[in-house]
Formats: C-alpha cells, structure tokens, sequence
C-alpha cells in the first residue's frame, strides 16, 4: 500500500510517515507544491494525504488535476485551514476524506485504514482476524461465525482499534474520535472507560481471545 | 442637567436684570438733576426778564394786587415774608385746583419799588419731576421684558440653527456602534469649531475601527499560526506513546501533556471562532428548528450527565424557528448544555424550556450567584474552573449579537437561569 504525504511541515510529515511506516504502509513524502506535483504525475498511490496551504500552490489545484485525469487514487485532505467550505468543495471535488489540523496520529491511521479498505475490497468488505470477522459494510462483528450485537459505540471502538491494531491508543484520542466535533463538550474519558469495558465483555462472553488490552495509565491496545 | 443654551440664557438675564437694577437709579437720579438744573436756569431767566424789562417800576401798589391776581407764577411780594432771598430752593405749596401739596423751585429776590422793599417770587411746579421718575421705572420695566423676551427668541434661535450641527454630530455618535456601523457620516458644516468637533470625532472613531480591526486580525492570524505548532506538539505526543518501555510515571506526564494540548486546541480554536464570528464570516443563514437542534445534542450530554447523574428535564420544549446559521446554533446549544453539565453539582438538575421564542436553560451548582455583567466576557472563571476554555460563554454571546438574539442570566431559587431570547 503506498501512501503520499504532502504536508510542508516537516515535523508534522515526519510524525505521519513513522506512524504509518509502522502500519506497515509504504510512505512518500512531498513538502511542496511542486514536488507533490511531480510524484503524482509518475506514481499512483492508494492513499494521498494532501495538505491544502502549501508553497508554490493551492493543494486544492492539485486535487482538480488529480480528478482531472482519471485517477482513482484515494485523497485525504489535510487542512488548517479548518473552514467548511473547505471541506465542501474538496469532497465535492472528489477528495475521499476530510482531516482538520490538528488531528492525532491513530485517528489519521483509522481514516487511512478505511479509505485504503473502501478502495480495495469493494463490495464485500470484510476482515478476518482468527475467530472475529468483521462485516465493514453491514457494520456487523461475528466471533466463531456468530454474530454479536454491538452499539454503534462498541462497533466503532472496535474498527478504530483494529485500524491501528498494536499501537497504544489513549483514551483522550478515543473520546475524540467518538465524538467527533463534541469532544470539546466532553469533561472527562470516563464514558470511552464504559464503552470499552462493555466491548470487552461481550467479545469473551463470545468466546473471543483477549485482544485488546488495557495499558496502565495509557490507555488501549489490539494485539493480534 | 440643564442645557448649555439654557444655561447661557440664565447668565444673560442675571446681568440684564443686575445692569438695569443698577442703571435705573443712577438714571433717574441725572436726570432730575439736568431737569433741576433746567428749571433753575428758566427761574433765573425769568427774574433777568422781569427786571430787565423796568416797567414794573410803573405799578401801583393797587397794580400789584391785581398782578399777583393773575400771575400764578411770578408774584410780588411785600417783604413781610422770612424766607431765604436770592437763592432758589425748594417748596411745596398747596394747589387748589389739584387739591393737593405739589413741589416747586421758588426764588425770593429783594426789589425796590418807589423806595419800598418788596420780594420778587418766582416759581416752577416740580411736579412733572414725579412723571418723569414714574416713566423712567415704566420704561426700565418695559425695557427688561423686551431684553428677556429677546434673548429667549434668540437661544431657540440659535439652538435650533447655529447649534444644529452640534446636536446632528451627538445623535450620529450616541447611535455608533463601533464593529457594527460604518463610520457615521457627520453633516458639512460652516461653522469653524463644529468642523473641529467633526473632524476629530471621525479621526477618533476611524483610530477605535483601526484598533479593533487590528486586534480581530491579529486573533485570527495567532490562532492559525498557532495550530500548526499544537498538531506538531500533538503527533509527536502520539508516536511517543508508542515508544517502547515507557514507565508508569512517563505515561502519566504523557497523559498530562496530552490534557494540556487538547486544552490548549481547545482555547485557540475558540479563540479562532469568536475571531471568526465577528470577522461576520458566518453570513448564510436559513431556517433553523432549534428544537431539532436541542434533540440531535442531547444524547451527547446524557451520557455527560449519567456520570453526575444528574437529571435532563426536557418535557417543556417545542418548535421554535429561527432564521439563522445552523452550525453557530449549534454551538450555541452545546455551549449552554455543557456549561449546565460541567458545573453542575452530584445528582443536580438541568431544566430545558423552548417555547414562545425563548430558551432557557436552568440548572443547579454553586449556590453562588455569578456576576451577570462580566459572565459573557472572555475567560471569566477559567480560574476556578480550569477545565473549561472560558470561552464558552462569550461564544454564545457572540452568537446571541449576530443573530440579534439576547442572553441573559439570572440567579433564580438556587438556580442558575441562562435564556436565549430569539
């Protein structure tokens, strides 16, 4: 899987090429305008992740042109710019995904995570892990091919945890991705602590390995 | 208060009043003597005329009876009579025609006839004296009215032309609203110190626009240069909880960095939109249910609100629609809601009402009441509630003055009162 970051910053682009290289992604790197250019002229990729403020240019030029030609490289934007109209017009442009500065790591990696999924698979779209498998379209889990209900919470948990699977996920980096535009509202993490103590019990009450796992004042972690 | 005319037109008559009190007397008093002066003068011509003439010398002392018979004025006396000679003085005689004592200017001169002393009398009735005097205070009076009348003719006058520019110059200031209003538009006026006024207002106002445009640019630039640095500080805070081998201790300074940041986001992109809001770059506006609104929050709050088990009436609320932008509404709810949440006691009770175009939010906490006045300004109580951003409020303040809306707080039973009022 090939992924291009076309971020200036440079702490911020080498903060999101380490954690996807981890993920097992193969990154490229794109600081300017020009270079960004340049790569997605000669390569495709699966993943973009596109900055829209860059030097020499506007990042959403780069999209037209992107969409201009063909091309079924999935786009994330990536923006400080933080306006909604923004957000309309790369989507309406054809961008795949819409990320605000700033955003943490595992959040970038369960969006990159779905997309790449969405691009690839398609119709059926499902993923075994041992006794789960997990239905990303029906939004459904099945543990020794039995279905176990779960909330849109408990469901969604799960998804973002497996999207950055052995990585130690915080419970404040949780609490935001819950809650989206909310987690400004939310006073304490105690309710992501609910959530997944619920998650857990329902997985072992299914016969279910003990894949996640709580790490001491950190937070979570899937190990498989 | 009065006003500055009126003020004026106090002064004016004070010394109107004071000059003619002093002037009356004074008046009078030169004029009796001009008058005194004439009719001494008049006797005196008339004793060189009487004498000058030498026929008298021709008359009997049966001509003289008959001559004080019918001279009422000059008359000759035999010299009988003690008065003071060759002098005029003054003297009151009796009139029988007026049936009354009237003053007169007499002079007593001693003349010879056929070898006889004989007194020459003659007198001028003073009483036009007291006419005089009675007219000058008629006049005098007369003369204030029409002083008094005059200058109030003149301050309307010269309120409603002269100082017309000035009053215009006050309405157009006392209806500026800077950060809402152009630049009021002063009248062209001839008048030297108006201009003055005018031109230094504009000067003054334009200077406050500048200010405060500046200030809005200024949060808004800081805010975005600032996020780049927070999502830089925050990835690194993600891959560094990925280190391996992190110790207890590390993970909670981790944790307490990840606090700090988020808080830190937080602030500055309240801080952004409150910039932005009165930056007026929310223009689009439609028609908002804010009951609907109230609905899509509020589950995000109940699970909130578990936590303190607290208690969410919502059985007062109804359709209320409003004409303006959904996603500031929508913070504006959220801001309210979460400040019932956040400093609501242990099994407390938050109340919600919408109906008749007004929400209200009622919830219990301190037992304190706030300061109505400054609770809508920027970080008020960030102090005592460090979790907060302490912008909340001043959002929904905001947000209330774009839309022409009122927010308002009340302490009421123990109870902190927030209402929008639509």
């Amino acid at each position: 899987m090939k992924i291009l970051i076309v971020e200036d910053e440079k702490h911020l682009a080498e903060s999101m090429y380490l954690y996807l290289t981890q993920e097992s992604y193969l990154c490229e790197v794109a600081t300017n305008f020009r270079e960004a250019q340049d790569k997605i002229n000669a390569y495709s990729y699966d993943c973009i992740l596109l900055d829209l403020m860059l030097p020499g240019g506007d990042g959403m030029s780069l999209l037209e042109e992107l969409k201009g030609s063909d091309r079924h490289d999935g786009v994330i934007i990536i923006s400080a710019r933080d306006a909604l109209d923004d957000k309309i017009k790369g989507l309406r442009l054809g961008a795949d995904d819409y990320l605000a500065k700033p955003f943490h790591l595992p959040e970038l990696g369960a969006r990159v995570y779905s997309l790449i999924r969405r691009k690839s698979f398609g119709n059926s779209n499902l993923l075994r892990i041992n006794e789960m498998e997990i239905d990303f379209l029906a939004k459904t889990l099945e543990v020794h091919s039995q279905e176990v209900p779960l909330t849109k919470t408990e469901y969604e948990v799960l998804v973002f945890l497996i999207s950055n699977r052995n990585r130690v996920i915080s419970k404040s980096v949780l609490a935001e991705h819950l809650s989206g535009d909310m987690a400004d509202m939310m006073d304490n993490h105690s309710f992501v602590y609910a959530h997944l103590k619920n998650l857990k019990r329902k997985l072992s009450d299914a016969g279910c390995r003990e894949y996640i796992k709580t790490v001491y004042g950190m937070g979570y972690r899937l190990e498989v | 208060m009065k006003k500055l005319l009126n003020q004026s037109l106090t002064y004016y008559s004070a010394f109107a009043l004071i000059m003619l009190l002093l002037t009356a007397p004074a008046f009078y008093w030169i004029s009796q003597k001009l008058h005194l002066d004439d009719v001494n003068e008049a006797i005196l011509l008339r004793k060189e005329e009487f004498l000058l003439d030498g026929k008298w010398n021709n008359l009997t002392s049966g001509d003289i009876l008959s001559w004080n018979e019918f001279n009422r004025d000059i008359k000759i006396l035999s010299d009988t009579v003690r008065v003071e000679r060759g002098k005029i003085i003054q003297q009151i005689f009796f009139d029988e025609l007026a049936d009354e004592w009237e003053p007169y200017r007499v002079l007593y001169e001693p003349v010879r006839l056929h070898n006889e002393p004989y007194l020459l009398m003659i007198r001028i009735n003073l009483i036009e004296s007291v006419d005089l005097m009675q007219a000058t205070a008629l006049i005098f009076t007369f003369l204030l009215f029409i002083l008094l009348v005059g200058f109030v003719l003149i301050t309307r006058i010269v309120s409603s032309k002269l100082w017309k520019p000035f009053y215009s110059s006050i309405s157009l200031i006392d209806s500026f609203e800077i950060g809402k209003k152009a630049l009021p538009d002063f009248n062209q006026t001839s008048t030297i110190e108006f201009e003055q006024l005018n031109r230094a207002l504009v000067k003054l106002i334009s200077q406050n626009i500048k200010a405060l445009e500046r200030e809005k640019e200024f949060t808004q630039n800081a805010s975005h240069e600032l996020q780049t640095p927070v999502a830089i500080i925050q990835s690194k805070l993600d891959l560094l909880l990925q280190s391996p081998g992190l110790t207890e201790g590390q993970a909670v300074i981790l944790q307490q960095l990840y606090e700090a940041t988020s808080r830190l986001f937080r602030i500055n992109k309240n801080l952004l939109l409150l910039a932005k809001i009165e930056n007026r770059q929310f223009s689009n506006k439609q028609n908002v249910n804010v009951l609907e609104i109230i609905r899509d929050v509020l589950p995000y709050f109940e699970e909130q609100a578990e936590e303190k088990s607290l208690i969410i009436h919502t059985d007062q609320l109804t359709d209320t629609f409003v004409d303006a932008n959904k996603g500031l509404t929508e913070i504006l709810i959220n801001n309210l809601l979460m400040n019932a949440v956040r400093y609501n006691i242990c099994k407390g009770s938050i109340t919600l009402t919408l109906a008749h175009d007004v929400f209200v939010i009622e919830n219990t906490g301190n037992p304190q009441p706030l300061d109505a006045d400054s609770i809508f300004r920027r970080f008020y109580g960030s102090v005592a509630h460090p979790q907060g951003a302490g912008l909340g409020l001043a959002i929904v303040k905001k947000i209330a003055d774009l839309h022409h809306w009122k927010a308002h707080y009340a302490h009421q039973n123990g109870k902190h009162v927030f209402s929008i009022i639509f």
